[in-house]
């Protein structure tokens, strides 16, 4: 039996046993996140309860030249929760209290633990809700969310996590509690801290407590499903109904093959050779719903839609968002292994990029299917391919590299919500120039300077060197979209 | 502007060429860059008596219409600014007085009443170029609406007081101009009733699109705009009409359509007296506090003029202040602290008269700022961007 890393024994003290895991077959879970991709068994997970324990945890490992990787619950698509040099997992999912809801002020404190649905089921039947929206919202940690500057379906109107993060408590790398502006503010003095931290994938410190700003939850929608003949004139209405000055709630498409899929696995109804689908929805003030929804008919209409069905209907629209979540759950149904790119291109660029994406696919032999996020510009091109042909394997590679590289020629960026992590690290140099990424350095650098925590991710680091070899045995990076 | 006890050089800047130029200049003399604003040139410590006093012209780099961003050079007044989008039927809704540039907004994390809608600048901003104190050429962010790639420095930059670099391009969201905006004046008999309204009102069908209270002599007043179509406007009055009738506290004194630019500049008038005051504070409390908070703000005695009272309920953010001397504003001051101490709240002088330094204007230090101090030596490490303005000069000997 291998002998212990001497800091378990302090960790324990700390944690007590059962809070501590330390052995090769209970770390095993602990060796990815949803990167699958990039694996590092960490010496060992520990999970605190309090503010407090994190930062003894934290003081505890700083006599040693371990790292230290915040977790949440691991939904992460860029494996920035993995010990990838040897270190030491400090997982806040056992943190999970919903502190207070303040209605009045309309701000939640939570612990970084808690699960962004919890959240909204402690406030069902209020009026309101926390509104950032992952599609991993059940299993997702809203120190996860903070931590990524998580995404979701409904950004399009109401904004990602960073638009809804009032304040945040923080364990800094030397174990030291500190707070940015927090309590019921909803405004501070000086630059804006918390904004700095959200999206920073846990390389300046440890996320232990957050104050949310609550939002009234929509009562009133329209749903629109609307198919087409070309990918092209579904891209084409995104941006019309853009540039017309609608800001719908969500505006998700999918394309040809994508549609195929989901209807061989769940039998909506969609017809097979539709080319594109688009699902869109607004909500607001039910008198003026009508009037955005006869616009958008109207556009449709003109970018030559086959198909067009409006609901007010709840269980029909429950049944159509059904159709988008389970999207990405029936690609394993006709692919064993797939890729999925997360760029974000200007919204007018997505007919043109989605053309381009698709001569691209042929180019390199390899199919490639599409759902995304069609009113943020944020795409999700999946690469289907097989992971025993280790050509085919080089060609996917190769694929989605050019597939971001032409996503930043045009103005976009190579991610808009799954994050950096360590997957695309060697892209930064595509996006920032040299300056820019010497002065994220020595940003991160001010809040760790020892770079013990989290280091090389997010960013390219002067003293960890991270190597990820794609693709391993298993899937390659799928995860929700 | 700041206060200039000897002339001090003005440079102006018209590329991002000249601006590194320009502070590889300053950093070899050891001459700091001063830009404070046309707005807020007493907000803070005052700048060292020698110093290059930065002005940045700017203009529209590129409006990507179909995408509703525009790319502007930070020099860029909100006035050029709004009048370069609007043929294309679309706005910044920054809220901001016509003069200020873009730049100045965002060092100062300048919203009002339209954050109901839109957010502020923090959820406008997409992408910053700014010129750090290396002389480095940094770019952040970008044009699309989502970006999760790099440190989000162009949040940080907002509200940073321009003292983290130069900010000289930004790329910011715009949105259509609605067709038609209701303008409805509420009267209320006391606005600390406020405090148990604006939840309720926020969850009925009438949620305004922009709020804002204010003080006329006694008469507490709350001027609210509903957007959207004709019929939409008027759905939205109807619906604001229901929720008054049932719970029987405020009531509308007016209401009228109008345009989108006739109701900023309504209250642009409101808050007029902002800028014509000679001591003006600002404070942050809860949203639930904010009209308890300004009931007792109004009941200083102070002086034989009303203090001008102005506030955004929803965000609680209040600016109050008038025509003061000296005295006066440092009596002021103690009369707002006692008056947030209890929910632990928030203050900002934006402006002291003779820039007395009886009164500190940033108030009790926060736990942030000493992280807000280390970060501006990683930005700025031989401070020569508005020095002292907020960060203490000898915040690096005593480690704060």
């Amino acid at each position: 039996m291998a002998e212990q890393h001497p800091v378990i024994a302090e960790l324990i003290a700390i944690l007590g046993e059962q809070n501590v895991l330390s052995q090769s077959d209970e770390l095993l879970v602990y060796e990815c996140d949803g990167f699958p991709i990039a694996k590092g068994q960490p010496t060992a997970v520990v999970f605190p309860s309090n503010t407090d324990q994190v930062s003894a945890c934290v003081k505890a490992l700083n006599h040693y030249d371990l790292q230290i990787v915040p977790r949440g619950s691991g939904t992460g698509l860029a494996g920035s929760a993995v010990a990838y040099e040897p270190g030491v997992l400090i997982t806040t999912s056992r943190m999970n209290q919903v502190e207070s809801l303040d209605y009045e002020n309309r701000v939640a404190v939570v612990q970084p633990g808690v699960r962004n649905l919890a959240l909204s089921d402690a406030m069902a039947d209020t009026g309101w809700r926390f509104s950032p929206d992952p599609s991993s919202q059940r299993a997702s940690t809203i120190g996860g969310n903070a931590s990524t500057n998580a995404g979701g379906i409904n950004t399009l109107k109401h904004g990602v996590t960073t638009n809804h993060i009032l304040g945040l408590e923080l364990v800094l790398p030397d174990g030291t509690i500190t707070t940015t502006r927090s309590g019921s503010m909803y405004d501070g003095i000086g630059a804006d801290l918390p904004g700095l931290i959200c999206g920073s994938e846990g390389t300046f410190a440890i996320i232990t407590r957050i104050w949310c700003r609550i939002v009234a939850a929509p009562k009133h929608f329209r749903t629109v499903y609307t198919i087409f003949n070309s990918t092209y004139d579904a891209c084409k209405t995104v941006s019309d109904v853009i540039s017309a000055g609608i800001l719908p709630t969500s505006m998700e498409m999918m394309d040809s093959s994508m549609i195929q899929i989901v209807e061989s696995a769940f039998h909506f109804g969609f017809p097979r050779d539709a080319q594109a689908m688009l699902l869109l929805e607004i909500d607001g003030v039910e008198a003026t719903l009508d009037e955005q929804l006869h616009e958008i008919v109207r556009l449709c209409r003109e970018n030559n839609a086959t198909k067009i069905e409006k609901c007010s209907d709840l269980e029909r629209r429950d049944q159509l968002w059904s159709a988008r979540k389970k999207a990405f759950g029936a690609i394993g149904r006709v692919s064993h292994s797939y890729c999925t790119q997360d760029a974000c291109i200007p919204r007018s660029m997505l007919p043109d990029a989605m053309e381009h994406i698709a001569m691209l696919g042929e180019k390199y032999g390899l199919k490639i299917t599409n759902v995304f996020h069609a009113g943020d510009g944020n795409i999700h091109p999946i690469i289907l391919f097989d992971e025993d042909d280790p050509q085919e394997v080089q060609q996917v590679l190769r694929l989605s590299e050019e597939v971001l590289e032409y996503c930043v020629n045009i103005g976009g960026t190579i991610t808009g919500e799954h994050g950096v992590g360590v997957e695309k690290l060697h892209l930064m140099t595509k996006m920032f120039n040299r300056d820019t990424l010497d002065s994220f350095l020595e940003i991160k650098k001010t809040f760790d300077p020892g770079q013990r925590i989290n280091d090389a991710k997010l960013i390219p680091s002067d003293r960890t060197l991270v190597e990820i070899l794609k693709p391993v045995a298993a899937n390659v990076p799928g995860g929700a979209l | 502007m700041p206060n200039m006890t000897t002339a001090n050089p003005t440079t102006e800047i018209e590329s991002a060429r000249e601006l590194t130029e320009l502070v590889h200049d300053c950093l070899a003399r050891q001459k700091p860059i001063v830009d404070y604003g046309c707005a807020h040139g007493d907000l803070g410590h005052q700048p060292p008596t020698e110093h290059i006093q930065l002005v940045q012209r700017g203009s529209i780099i590129e409006h990507y219409q179909r995408d509703m961003t525009v790319r502007a050079s930070t020099g860029i007044t909100v006035a050029d600014l709004q009048a370069a989008l609007r043929p294309h039927n679309q706005y910044a809704p920054i809220n901001a007085d016509d003069d200020l540039t873009l730049g100045e907004v965002i060092n100062h994390n300048v919203y009002g009443p339209l954050r109901i809608t839109y957010g502020s600048m923090r959820d406008l901003l997409l992408g910053l170029h700014y010129v750090d104190g290396q002389a480095r050429d940094i770019h952040v962010g970008g044009r699309t609406v989502k970006n999760v790639a790099g440190y989000d420095v162009t949040r940080f930059m907002v509200g940073g007081l321009g003292e983290y670099g130069v900010v000289y391009e930004a790329t910011i969201r715009t949105y259509a101009i609605p067709k038609q905006v209701m303008q409805v004046e509420l009267a209320l008999s006391d606005p600390a009733l406020l405090d148990g309204l604006c939840s309720d009102w926020l969850l009925s069908d009438a949620t305004p699109a922009t709020m804002m209270l204010s003080r006329n002599g006694s008469v507490w007043a709350v001027l609210a705009g509903y957007f959207g179509t004709e019929h939409g406007c008027s759905t939205q009055l109807r619906n604001l009409d229901s929720w008054i009738a049932g719970q029987n506290k405020i009531s509308i004194s007016d209401s009228s359509t109008t345009q989108l630019d006739a109701h900023l500049q309504d209250i642009t008038l409101r808050r007029g007296w902002r800028r014509r005051s000679t001591a003006l504070v600002k404070v942050i409390v809860p949203p639930a506090s904010t009209g308890q908070t300004c009931k007792q703000l109004a009941s200083w005695q102070g002086s034989q003029s009303a203090l001008h009272i102005e506030a955004m309920p929803v965000h609680g953010c209040i600016f109050v202040g008038g025509d003061l001397d000296t005295e006066q504003a440092v009596a002021l001051d103690t009369h707002v602290n006692q008056t947030i101490e209890p929910v632990n709240g928030l203050r900002l002088w934006h402006c002291r008269p003779d820039h007395t330094d009886q009164i500190d204007p940033f108030g009790q230090p926060q736990s942030d700022w000493p992280i807000l101090y280390k970060l501006k030596r990683t930005f700025d490490s031989k401070n020569i961007f508005n020095p002292g303005r907020f960060v203490p000069i000898n915040a690096k000997d005593n480690n704060q």
